[in-house]
């Protein structure tokens, strides 16, 4: 079995036509896969992308959502400072809050340095609220001042919160601003694989153009001027070349063409003698 | 220059890439469908027009020229860095282009130089693609061409004896072409052995086959990221010993072995001088890790300078622990091992044992003949006796790898060496160790080095795999025109 496979592979020849087309499948091929290639590669770019400034733009928006919400209660807070009588103690959302900043911190991923000042800012946030539930009690006390309660007790406990909001917002920023930068790498990265293949494509055309040069131009320019010297000056056709198809067959016939060709010139010139 | 053979013979080396990345496909088809099935299809489907290519129409030539064959090599080494790092460059994650291109010119020329922290984040089928560029690259790409090369041609001896050099082969001898099956079957049998040894060992099948294919090339990728290390296990760990130590003899040698079933071969000077120096740095090592404290038991001490200095000096590179912390003593004799490394015609990297027992030779003679003038003296190798025209190309070999390891070094300071790795990453890659000292040592990776210094230890990686003279002689055919033709 074994031996009949073996020996088939050797007496298997390959014909000009198939040649021909096989090759410029093969050409097809490699550039069908450079363009296979380009679109897997533009479908992944896009999606990361996407996902990557997408994720990058909504914690940012969060971080500053988070700011805002605390400013605004401070500014509340410091409104009713102002007043002699506690007539309505200021809101304040703070389960949303902290929901908000465990969606955050969860979204943030990798991102250690961000994450360390999200939780820092949960720990900031928490120490405000708690010294902020003391606001009823400064107003009902006769020996708290109210002003002096809110800058030497609440304002610097709200300051440090504004701080780690401030740098966890920085932190997002320096993680947009890296991921940009790997954005560039990856880019760079994605159009080297189609890069590649079409560069084997162009160098599968170049290679194609040899062969067909030097097994099928050349042959045949060669089978020209050996026939015109032969018909010309009546030289031998001895012309042979490395190829195992139909122009090989050709020559082949050419030659015992001209050969036979020959023989009858010959004969008929032995005839003319005789006579 | 025969462009009809070469693109011939060069698509054969990439055929058998083509090979091992379907394989590699058909393990993430077993997985379902794992991350890396897209980027191993497609890099095969390229690997395999672009070699099979060629035979469409050129047929088997009998004859090839010497230059056509040097320049076969040295394409067929460079078309299958280039096809090989596509899987990875395909896949993404850490595989930049320059880290791709390093991971598998690393791999093709077994060195074991990983860029990778986090080996087992890698899907399964890449991490079989990863190993068995190690498998190519230590049969040489350029054997299997040369079990196609007709073996009347008369190129078929010089690039054997280019591949498989050998000087420590005392006691055997054989035909070139003969030579070629035989380290074609000890490289498959020690693969083999390898792989039931592990798996009889309690290794998974997966792991065994990945180790075994690392362990014969002398490559050093694993498929853990504590490497041997992280299998806690004494018998897998004395397995990859012997396998390392087997890996670094000379083919030649194994093949008497096994065939005349007798050690004889194994008693010639080269192979007594290696494992002297083998069992004395293991030794020293051993005692100074334990008396230095960083092992607490002897057992342990052992065993960790053993494994190191086996590893290194077989140039596998394999770990079994971290030696970023190890004291200045076993440092300095990983690095002398690992310049050194094992006998030619193996696949082991270096400058190799035989070389420089010439060169220690070469110098005693010159010593003797410096205080008896008048007197003949002569370099044995056993009961070889070898001439100047043997001796000569082997000391210059040396001088030139060393002037070499200068120029990469000087090369890595250039451009920046934030690391300070310039001398001993350029002596790992150059002598295809791989894993070095520091962060770059048997537990490290090589991510933290600049581009340009990845760059150039991935050419010390093929310079050290080819033994340097080859890719001068093609550079220096394709620049030097005044010789074109000649061959």
């Amino acid at each position: 079995m074994f031996v009949k496979v073996k020996n088939w592979f050797r007496e298997f020849r390959l014909s000009l036509r198939m040649k021909i087309a096989l090759s410029f499948s093969a050409i097809a091929v490699v550039l069908l896969m450079s363009s296979i290639i380009s679109v897997l590669e533009y479908r992944h770019m896009s999606n990361y992308v996407s996902s990557l400034i997408a994720s990058n733009v909504n914690n940012i928006h969060r971080t500053q959502e988070l700011l805002n919400a605390v400013d605004g209660y401070n500014l509340k807070m410091l409104a009713v400072i102002g007043d002699e009588v506690l007539t309505e103690v200021p809101s304040f959302d703070y389960d949303a809050f902290l929901e908000r900043s465990e969606d955050l911190k969860e979204t943030l991923g990798d991102n250690s340095k961000a994450v360390a000042w999200a939780d820092s800012v949960v720990y900031a946030y928490s120490a405000y609220m708690l010294a902020a539930t003391e606001l009823e009690e400064v107003f009902e006390s006769s020996f708290i001042n109210t002003r002096d309660w809110y800058f030497t007790r609440l304002q610097p406990l709200f300051g440090r919160l504004r701080v780690y909001l401030d740098r966890l917002s920085s932190a997002l920023y320096e993680e947009l601003e890296v991921n940009s930068k790997n954005f560039d790498s990856g880019f760079f990265r994605s159009i080297i694989p189609s890069s590649v293949a079409v560069s084997v494509g162009i160098i599968l055309v170049f290679l194609l153009m040899f062969y067909i040069q030097s097994y099928y131009v050349k042959p045949i320019y060669r089978m020209l001027r050996n026939l015109r010297d032969y018909l010309g000056y009546r030289r031998r056709y001895t012309y042979t070349f490395d190829g195992n198809d139909q122009l090989n067959d050709l020559n082949t016939s050419i030659t015992e063409l001209t050969e036979e060709n020959r023989s009858q010139r010959r004969r008929i010139a032995d005839l003319k003698d005789k006579q | 220059m025969n462009l009809k053979v070469i693109s011939r013979n060069v698509g054969i080396a990439l055929l058998v890439s083509a090979l091992f990345m379907l394989l590699s496909a058909l393990i993430s088809l077993k997985d379902g469908g794992d991350s890396a099935l897209a980027p191993l299809l497609i890099s095969f489907t390229i690997t395999f027009i672009v070699g099979i290519f060629p035979f469409i129409f050129v047929r088997k030539t009998p004859q090839i020229s010497l230059k056509d064959g040097y320049m076969i090599i040295f394409l067929s080494w460079l078309l299958s860095f280039i096809f090989g790092s596509m899987p990875y460059a395909l896949w993404g994650g850490p595989f930049t282009v320059v880290n791709a291109w390093f991971e598998s010119v690393s791999g093709f020329t077994t060195t074991g130089a990983t860029i990778l922290s986090d080996v087992e984040s890698l899907p399964r089928s890449l991490i079989f693609w990863r190993s068995s560029t190690h498998f190519i690259g230590g049969l040489g790409v350029v054997v299997f061409l040369l079990l196609i090369i007709p073996t009347s041609s008369p190129v078929r001896l010089r690039l054997t004896n280019m591949e498989l050099s050998s000087l420590s082969r005392d006691d055997y001898r054989s035909r070139a072409n003969r030579t070629v099956y035989i380290f074609a079957y000890v490289y498959l049998g020690i693969c083999v052995a390898a792989f039931l040894c592990y798996w009889a060992a309690g290794m998974g099948m997966f792991d065994a086959i990945n180790h075994a294919f690392s362990v014969c090339a002398a490559g050093g990728f694993s498929s853990r990221n504590l490497s041997i290390g992280a299998f806690d296990s004494v018998p897998i760990r004395l397995i990859t010993i012997v396998f390392m130590f087997l890996a670094s003899v000379h083919f030649g040698l194994i093949f008497m072995v096994l065939v005349g079933r007798t050690l004889r071969p194994m008693r010639n000077p080269v192979m007594r001088f290696y494992v002297a120096s083998l069992v004395v740095v293991s030794l020293i090592t051993s005692l100074s890790l334990k008396f230095q404290g960083l092992d607490k038991s002897w057992a342990d001490a052992f065993m960790d300078g053993t494994f190191h200095v086996v590893s290194y000096a077989s140039s596998t590179g394999f770990g079994i622990s971290d030696n970023a912390n190890w004291p200045m003593l076993p440092c300095f004799m990983l690095m002398m091992v690992s310049l050194v490394c094992g006998c030619a015609g193996s696949t082991t990297g270096g400058m190799k044992v035989d070389r420089v027992m010439v060169l220690f030779k070469a110098i005693h003679m010159q010593i003797q003949k410096t205080l008896y003038p008048t007197s003949v003296f002569e370099v044995r190798m056993g009961r070889r006796v070898l001439h100047d025209e043997e001796i000569y190309p082997q000391i210059l070999y040396l001088a030139l790898f060393f002037l070499l390891v200068g120029f990469s070094t000087i090369l890595c300071l250039l451009v920046g060496d934030p690391n300070g790795h310039a001398l001993t990453g350029s002596i790992s890659t150059l002598t295809n160790v791989g894993p070095s000292l520091g962060t770059i040592g048997s537990m490290g990776n090589y991510d933290a080095e600049p581009i340009a210094m990845k760059i150039i230890f991935s050419i010390d990686m093929f310079l050290g795999r080819v033994e340097i003279y080859p890719v001068f002689a093609v550079v220096s055919s394709i620049f030097n025109r005044k010789y074109q033709g000649r061959a």
